[in-house]
């Protein structure tokens, strides 16, 4: 990835084509588009890429059963998503089988639930999944003991997972290798205007060093997720969203084999699902008013999520919850429904013909699931704007990593890493996983043993893929977010990354601090139980490791 | 001739320990219940007794140095008078924060002193002093100020050091020794020391020996065969290596005592040579502290017994025995005429949440935090705030006692029982993570409890 400048990159001083403001699977998704259609294009992300609502989503590239009764549009777009994904991205893939199992007191009855299933399973060729399969009680417990005893039969279905904070980063990497501008912790102060009144470019600053620049561009699209609405106000176009809070609540290690759908006290759906390490269960969808900086989960929430998997599978309260995870859905404006039933579809909005302010777009709306469609849709009409012919390539140019299979055998023994861990970053970095390891000049040794985190993953991400704080680690590869929430890893992570970035002393405490606080924010939240005893060795891991230097901040 | 008074005490950690040990050389026969290890086997080596508070603007950590050194009477009076309920504050009475320190201070002094009696013989002992502070590095190259230290990390002091060779071994997962020597760096320059040379030496160890853990090396290197070829490597690495220099090793030197082990590195690398302090979780210090604490209880004639101790029954009409559940399973009881409890918090299983509310696990005794605010009947979520450093009552939240360190149902009143104590980490008003007197805690209330227990089991038996 040496298209990557590790340190600060000098602007080019040509206007870009298009500025993108947010690193989200959005923002991400339309730079990637833009740089292989040949646009000049600067992506902005003002803290890490997918931080926002892409990495609180359940990491599912899935069709959307739910969508079908009322959006099968956008059933359909996911689907057809969904398998071009697949193909673009394959080792960053997994199959996630569902259960939905049915009980005596279900509304609906497995007859009608039934049909629902045979009209998704016309839709599952496009995204590679199997059809629906029906299970007797003995042969649904035999898959997955936990489940209650009141059920009569199940159903089967098949979806796909995604590490999607790695997505965004790869589509935004990509972009970077094709010759955008990238660049995280940048956010945006103001836009320009000029004296027209178009807008051209914004003006942005780094959280890091404090250091403020211009970034001028013919195109600004503002691709923020639930941030639209902020963002779009400071340019005086106004976009109404309906933002929609969800959780989930993460296990500290697997706790089903399949994903087991369960049915919330209001009737609404939910599941419990293995995703990587851990079990993921969720998600709820509030109507939220709130600071969108300053997202929390609530124990009601938590509570309303535990209630509703505990009808399906009554042990899950024995599981120890690791954290839990806050994002807010930048679902279109609509009024007088239910939050279930509001559109998951997406519009992009040209605010020169929409509001009088030329050069300004938004996107908004959308599912992780079909990001490249709507990708292909924005870059399509910035195009168009631009004057450049260029056809959309996206679904069929792998990202990186995604250009040939990976052999984690191989890479085991070539580096000397235990086959897990090679598995492990096959599945994360594909094609590329021995560029990754050839990162470190000594064995890849673990810095994490919740999952095999590699320090040379580590190095490898802020040597070439522009990461910049420990904090960031737990989205770009993983890191502190298992059973020990850092208290194992933390400090050690620091020093590599120290070491790699070449901080002062006095910046690791900083770091640290900041670290541990956000980690803190995901665990306070499911705080109960022998988590406690845990977070007594936490606090003593962490606490311990506190220095003289930038005692200030830590 | 009077029986001896029976103590049984509840908690194997240090607290337990040293009331144990305390209660034998007064001469009581001693049974300890213990389920679990707990904080005391999180240990990285020092003995803090009168800590370094962050947040007390009074004692700051780098205070001590930067400005005229404090000596620990010092130190205790500015804990005492800083924290209202900290035990020190009502073990020594909070006149101790004007004028009486100096005599908690001896008290310190001797508890440390029986202390380092009862675990030479196993093998590990305290050193350091209470007037003076012993600048030790963790594995990270921060600096902690401490009073005392156990065998291993106790004799890095780096006050004295001139010279550091900072040892890292190949493969064992460690912070790279270029950021590790940059921290220690800053940290002397921040606490105003004088810079010294350092430089690091990285050992090969042969192949087979397990290097996944700081834990699983040190036990490793318990074996005569392992240690020799660390000092064979050691000493192929010492060449124009400087007399003076002090070889700071992580803290692998065993999990049974590390003396013969420093004194073979010694040997080979021809200079001083300590551990550093551990980093939790890798906390073997902790688990030899806990080694050497059980063998010397053995030695004392304590009888100890493995279970969870489950309640207290009354006998004539007072507390007369303990009642805990055997590896068995089976439901024993124990006839006592005091009990001491020493069962910690979360980790070693004092305090817990159960059915959504934080309690007492023994007796239910109300909980407080440092403020006086009930931490008990309440989900454990309600008494923690926003931030991760922001001093949280749940974790400085225990038992609140009279002077004689009996519980009692409100701050202020009369004792549950006239011969029930509480001692360490079971007792609020102080969070051993951010002030660093846990251990200190550990043995100057387990020592004055279980003298107070026996002193009142004596008038109890004469009356």
């Amino acid at each position: 990835m040496s298209g990557v400048p590790p340190r600060t990159p000098p602007v080019s001083s040509d206007p870009f084509d298009v500025l993108v403001v947010g690193g989200g699977i959005n923002g991400a998704g339309v730079a990637r588009d833009l740089a292989l259609r040949g646009a000049r294009v600067a992506l902005v992300e003002k803290r890490e890429f997918g931080s926002g609502t892409s990495w609180a989503s359940s990491g599912m590239i899935h069709g959307g059963l739910r969508y079908l009764q009322h959006d099968p549009e956008v059933t359909l777009h996911s689907c057809v998503d969904s398998g071009h994904i697949q193909r673009i991205a394959p080792h960053l893939i997994f199959r996630i089988p569902f259960l939905m199992p049915i009980f005596p007191d279900d509304p609906l009855g497995a007859e009608i639930v039934e049909i629902g299933l045979e009209m998704y399973d016309r839709y599952q060729p496009f995204k590679g999944g199997r059809p629906h399969t029906r299970l007797s009680t003995a042969q649904a417990r035999r898959l997955e003991p936990g489940l209650s005893d009141r059920i009569e039969g199940a159903f089967t279905l098949d979806e796909w997972g995604i590490d999607a904070a790695r997505l965004c980063a790869a589509n935004a990497l990509d972009a970077a290798e094709r010759g955008a501008f990238v660049r995280t912790h940048t956010e945006l102060v103001a836009f320009l205007k000029d004296d027209s009144g178009r807008v051209c470019g914004a003006r942005v600053r780094d959280r890091v060093t404090g250091d403020e620049r211009r970034i001028e561009a013919r195109e600004t699209l503002n691709a923020t997720g639930p941030w639209v609405a902020r963002v779009s106000e400071l340019a005086g176009a106004p976009v109404r969203l309906r933002p929609g809070k969800g959780i989930h609540v993460v296990f500290e290690r697997r706790v089903s084999n399949l994903a087991v759908y369960a049915k919330g006290i209001d009737g609404r759906d939910m599941f419990t699902f293995p995703h990587e390490q851990n079990s993921m269960a969720g998600t709820t969808d509030d109507d939220f008013y709130g600071d969108l900086d300053r997202l929390e989960v609530t124990p009601d929430e938590v509570a309303y999520v535990l209630q509703a998997m505990e009808r399906s599978l009554p042990g899950i309260r024995e599981h120890r919850i690791a954290h839990a995870i806050a994002g807010v859905r930048p679902t279109l404006y609509g009024f007088g429904s239910y939050e279930d039933e509001l559109s998951r579809d997406y519009a992009v909005f040209d605010h020169g013909e929409r509001d009088g302010v030329p050069g300004f777009w938004t996107l908004a709306g959308g599912k992780l699931a079909a990001y490249r469609l709507m990708a292909e849709d924005a870059t399509d009409q910035l195009c168009a704007a631009l004057g450049i012919d260029a056809s959309c390539r996206t679904h069929e140019t792998p990202l990186p990593g995604g250009e040939a299979p990976v052999d984690p055998a191989e890479v085991s023994r070539r580096f000397g890493v235990g086959l897990p861990a090679a598995i492990r970053v096959g599945f994360r970095h594909g094609a590329r996983a021995s560029q990754v390891l050839a990162a470190s000049v000594a064995p890849p040794r673990p810095v994490c043993v919740c999952e095999p985190v590699l320090d040379a993953e580590l190095r490898h991400a802020a040597r070439a893929e522009g990461l910049r704080t420990l904090e960031d680690a737990c989205l770009r590869v993983r890191l502190g977010i298992g059973a020990c929430q850092g208290a194992g890893c933390g400090a050690r992570a620091a020093a590599t990354l120290a070491n790699t970035l070449d901080w002062p002393a006095d910046r690791v405490g900083a770091e640290l601090a900041r670290f541990v606080d956000a980690r803190w924010r995901a665990i306070a939240p499911v705080l109960a139980g022998d988590h406690i005893a845990a977070l007594e060795v936490h606090r003593a891991a962490f606490l311990g490791a506190r220095g003289f230097a930038g005692a200030e901040e830590f | 001739m009077a029986a001896p008074p029976r103590v049984a005490i509840v908690g194997g950690g240090l607290a337990g320990a040293a009331a144990a040990l305390e209660a034998v050389r007064q001469g009581a026969e001693v049974m300890l219940v213990s389920a679990a290890s707990g904080a005391t086997a999180l240990g990285w080596g020092s003995l803090d007794v009168a800590g370094a508070v962050p947040g007390s603007r009074r004692l700051r950590w780098r205070a001590p140095l930067r400005e005229a050194p404090l000596s620990g009477a010092d130190r205790l009076a500015i804990l005492i008078g800083t924290f209202a309920t900290h035990p020190y504050a009502v073990l020594f009475g909070r006149d101790a924060a004007r004028g009486d320190a100096a005599a908690a201070a001896e008290q310190v002094k001797q508890a440390v002193e029986d202390l380092d009696r009862a675990l030479q013989p196993h093998g590990l002992g305290v050193e350091g002093s209470l007037d003076e502070n012993r600048l030790l590095a963790d594995p990270h190259g921060n600096v902690r100020v401490c009073d005392y230290a156990f065998t291993g990390a106790a004799g890095g002091n780096l006050a004295e050091v001139p010279e550091i060779a900072w040892v890292t071994l190949a493969g064992l997962p460690a912070d790279p020794a270029s950021v590790a020597l940059g921290r220690l760096a800053a940290e002397r320059a921040a606490l105003g020391l004088s810079p010294a040379p350092a430089r690091s030496v990285e050992l090969r160890l042969p192949e087979g020996l397990a290097l996944e853990s700081v834990a699983r090396l040190a036990a490793e290197l318990d074996r005569p065969d392992a240690l020799a070829a660390l000092c064979q490597v050691a000493k192929e690495a010492r060449a124009g290596s400087s007399a003076g220099r002090m070889w700071l090793f992580p803290p692998v030197l065993g999990l049974e005592s590390p003396a013969p082990k420093l004194a073979a590195l010694r040997e080979s690398v021809g200079s001083p040579v300590a551990e550093t302090l551990a980093a939790v979780p890798d906390a073997t210090p902790g688990y030899r502290l806990q080694r050497a604490l059980a063998a010397a209880l053995d030695a004392a004639g304590v009888r100890r017994y493995a279970g969870r101790a489950t309640n207290l029954a009354v006998r004539e009409g007072r507390i007369g025995a303990l009642g805990y559940t055997n590896e068995q399973g089976d439901a024993v009881e124990i006839d006592a005429d005091a009990v001491v409890l020493a069962t910690g918090r979360f980790l070693a299983g004092g305090l817990r949440e159960e059915g959504g509310v934080v309690a007492e696990s023994i007796l239910g005794l109300p909980l407080y935090d440092g403020k006086g605010a009930r931490v008990d009947g309440r989900p454990a979520q309600a008494s923690v705030r926003r931030r991760y450093l922001d001093a949280h009552p749940l974790f400085g939240a225990g038992v609140v006692t009279d002077a004689r360190l009996r519980p009692v149902n409100a701050p202020g009143g009369p004792p549950v029982a006239p011969n029930v104590f509480a001692a360490g980490d079971l007792l609020t008003g102080f969070d051993a993570a951010r002030d660093r007197t846990g251990l200190g805690v550990a043995l100057m209330t387990g020592v004055a409890a279980a003298r107070n227990a026996v002193q009142g089991a004596k008038r109890g038996g004469l009356s």
